[in-house]
């Protein structure tokens, strides 16, 4: 079906983005909406997130006792979720310390160690960390000796380090956390290459730890924009533009960081990624982008004709919360073709086939980022922990 | 109003449009299915259960045959919360246990109200007597057994242990699984009881359930002290042999029988410490279901004057 | 060389007791890694000491036992059996000056 004939979706769909963007909203929602709500903030990662919400905006009374719960549950886990990453952190940063090399935290767990309002509520479901290229077989041997070993089977694993030219997914043997290093932001096979030694120039140091760094606020928006628009796995859509919304509202506290943000996009190549994260930001939860920063963005980002068209198409529908009733017909074929896009962003094409043939025909389809189990418990029933599918 | 108030044909009707809701314990839940048998098995074992009053629930859970070719060869039973699953399918004839754990899941992973532990709690005069749950310590056939005899059923399998009362269990009184032969030992201690579809070729055997006895379920809202925690082992042929044990190493059997024990952090070992404080803890070996209940009985009833340890 | 090093509990994990009357064990749950341990009643106390400050094997022992001689054979059973033994389950770390 040709792309202009697509429908838009239904309203209920755009509830949990609409209600993140105007949260002051919440008060006035009745206990069947709030049914809706919950489910999809859930699905979305992001129930967490509305419990900040609610405190912010000081709407406890308003909230319908059923509903309380739910919410307290999610702030428990975001609680022990940022306790975790935090505890991690210090681990982690100490092993690399010998290294005498730059550590730069990159994602959730830098906005953990920065302080960022978007750590509040949120969940983690590993740590990224970013250290000069050189040093990355050293890390990884510091790494094993205690207890983060790869974890990715055979075939995975040569596909990160030959085809990539990254390490696996390091995990802790008995903590299970997951741990991704990298020595670039986006894998080397891929098309768009921002300039790991531009990110570490500009690296800001944290205070706590001697060997920290994060990225620079203009980087971070960068990154978490190539994050959410590059990558095959489109189940955090709407918590990723939620992180970058809440990012850039907070960023723009300072006068210059509009003018700086474009500039540094242009610098590091990612004008693109960048001019969809303001689009979407903008259109779905209404972050205020002055309009000349957006007249720019689009100048030096947009892609031509009816390629914008599609995209747009495309990844509203990849981006809404991950529901079965945010779901019309268009959203599975939309989410495979992002998926292919984004490897064909990633790889050259002569590799792209076999891999994915691999991957739906060989491999189980797994998350390649686990959702934590941060308490040690039993299964219930073996036949549960049989049957954890994902 | 109550589940069993509709007719079969009527809640099948429910079932496969807008949804059942009912209330399990502090729960409401929302049960959709588009499987043809399923809605009789719901008639028998949550006939009892009140319908809910309002428009929200807090478990959205579907069972569907799985999209594809299988629905002719073999055909298999799904269930997902919100379009997801955390198990793979199930043979279509194993359904309602499918459900079972399905809600098994969605309360154990999500519910960090309380303290959720893998134990059967029973409640006698008040007191509760809680029973972690090791896979193997036969515990569901005691837990049943106990329920016929006249204790209120909590919980099977999951004890929700409040946060901010010490002590206090929550009832969650549901299906009581059984495994094997002990279907039919609970057939013949008590022939009254109402036991649900069989399942044959599960992972763990053949499983069955005893529905909970109406009364526990009228009494839902009704919390209970923690007094005894108790670690049953079946032993064939041996007699009842109750020994003290000490509370120490009791909390780390607990401990470990907890879902999110480590996600309650420091307010989750409290609250387990909490627990500990208000019970005597025992190892309980025993194989005849009638001598063990009184023994259970005459103990719980010696400890009812008694206030908590510590 | 081993009168330089000093034992404490990591404040960024910090341990909860949990003891009863009558018993010789208690529960020690680190509450940020998660690990929850059974050890023996002296252990918790030389873990509830060095929760408060670090202190060296001698001074532990000069603490736990104010009237005993610390000798030698003593701090260096005090050392194996506790201290160690601890830094290996993750309940504590050494600092070596």
């Amino acid at each position: 079906m040709p792309m202009a004939q697509v429908p838009p979706m239904d309203k209920q769909a755009h509830l949990l983005l609409s209600l993140l963007a105007k949260p002051q909203q919440m008060a006035d929602l009745d206990l069947q909406t709030w049914d809706v709500f919950i489910r999809q903030a859930r699905n979305a990662d992001l129930l967490g997130r509305v419990y900040e919400l609610v405190a912010e905006y000081q709407l406890f009374d308003d909230v319908p006792l059923p509903v309380r719960p739910h919410l307290l549950s999610a702030r428990r886990v975001a609680r022990r979720h940022r306790a975790m990453v935090h505890f991690e952190l210090g681990n982690l940063l100490g092993i690399l310390a010998s290294l005498e090399t730059p550590v730069v935290v990159l994602k959730g767990a830098a906005y953990v160690l920065a302080g960022l309002p978007v750590a509040a509520g949120r969940v983690f479901s590993d740590i990224d960390l970013m250290v000069a290229k050189d040093h990355l077989d050293e890390a990884e041997k510091l790494l094993k000796v205690q207890a983060w070993l790869a974890s990715a089977d055979s075939y995975d694993d040569k596909y990160y380090r030959k085809w990539m030219h990254e390490l696996p997914p390091l995990q802790h043997l008995k903590r299970h956390t997951l741990l991704d290093l990298h020595h670039a932001i986006l894998p080397q096979t891929a098309r768009l290459k921002p300039s790991s030694a531009k990110l570490f120039a500009a690296a800001v140091a944290v205070d706590d730890y001697p060997n920290a760094y994060v990225l620079c606020p203009e980087d971070m928006v960068l990154h978490s924009a190539t994050h959410l628009f590059q990558d095959d796995e489109f189940k955090h859509g709407a918590r990723d533009l939620v992180d970058l919304d809440t990012l850039l509202r907070h960023f723009a506290e300072d006068d210059g960081f509009w003018q700086r943000l474009v500039s540094r996009g242009e610098v590091m190549d990612l004008s693109r990624p960048l001019y969809y994260a303001l689009r979407f930001c903008q259109r779905m939860l209404e972050t205020p982008v002055p309009e000349s920063v957006m007249v720019q963005a689009a100048r030096v980002g947009r892609p031509v004709g009816p390629l914008a068209f599609c995209m747009d198409k495309l990844l509203e529908r990849a981006l809404v919360a991950d529901h079965p009733m945010c779901v019309d017909h268009f959203t599975g074929l939309a989410k495979w073709l992002l998926y292919i896009r984004s490897h064909y962003l990633r790889m050259p094409f002569h590799l792209l086939i076999p891999h994915l043939l691999h991957k739906a025909f060989i491999s189980p389809i797994k998350a390649r980022r686990m959702e934590r189990k941060v308490e040690s418990r039993p299964t219930i029933e073996g036949l549960i922990a049989e049957n954890k599918a994902k | 109003m109550i589940v069993g108030d509709y007719s079969i044909e009527a809640l099948q009707g429910l079932i496969s449009d807008s949804g059942l809701r009912f209330d399990v314990g502090p729960f409401t839940v929302s049960l959709q299915s588009s499987l043809d048998k399923f809605a009789a098995d719901i008639h028998l074992m949550y006939g009892a259960y009140p319908l809910s009053t309002q428009p929200f629930a807090d478990f959205h859970v579907r069972l569907d045959q799985p999209f594809g070719l299988r629905r002719w060869f073999r055909p298999q039973t799904n269930f997902t919360q919100d379009g997801r699953t955390p198990f793979k399918p199930l043979p279509l004839v194993q359904s309602f246990a499918m459900f079972e754990w399905g809600l098994n899941w969605c309360v154990s992973s999500q519910s960090h109200q309380y303290l959720i532990v893998h134990a059967a709690v029973v409640e006698r005069g008040g007191m509760a007597l809680i029973m972690p749950a090791p896979p193997g310590s036969g515990k569901s056939t005691l837990c049943a057994g106990l329920v016929s005899r006249g204790w209120r059923l909590l919980t099977d399998e999951l004890a929700l242990i409040s946060l901010d009362r010490p002590g206090e269990v929550i009832a969650l009184p549901r299906p009581v699984s059984l495994k094997n032969e002990s279907i039919d030992v609970i057939r013949d201690f008590a022939p009254t009881q109402i036991i649900g579809p069989i399942a044959h070729d599960t992972a763990k055997g053949t499983v069955a359930h005893m529905a909970a006895p109406r009364e526990s379920v009228q009494r839902s809202g009704e919390t209970a002290t923690s007094r005894l925690l108790i670690f049953p082992k079946y032993s064939p042929a041996a007699s009842t042999q109750i020994t003290p044990r000490q509370k120490a190493a009791s909390f780390m059997e607990l401990a470990d029988q907890s879902f999110n024990f480590n996600i309650l952090g420091e307010l989750g070992f409290r609250t387990l410490k909490e627990v500990l404080d208000h019970c005597d803890c025992y190892d309980l070996i025993y194989s005849d279901l009638d001598d063990v209940i009184v023994q259970l009985e005459h103990l719980i009833d010696a400890n009812g004057t008694g206030t908590a340890d510590g | 060389m081993w009168a330089s090093s000093t034992w404490f509990v990591n404040p960024a994990n910090p341990i909860f007791f949990g003891a009863w009357p009558g018993e010789d064990t208690v529960v020690a749950y680190q509450s940020i890694s998660g690990d929850t341990h059974l050890i023996s009643a002296m252990g918790a106390a030389v873990l509830e000491l060095l929760q408060v400050g670090p202190l060296s094997a001698e001074a532990i022992f000069k603490d736990l036992f104010p009237d005993e001689e610390p000798v030698d054979s003593a701090i260096t059973t005090l050392r194996n059996n506790f201290l160690l033994h601890f830094e290996q389950l993750g309940l504590i770390e050494k600092f070596v000056s």
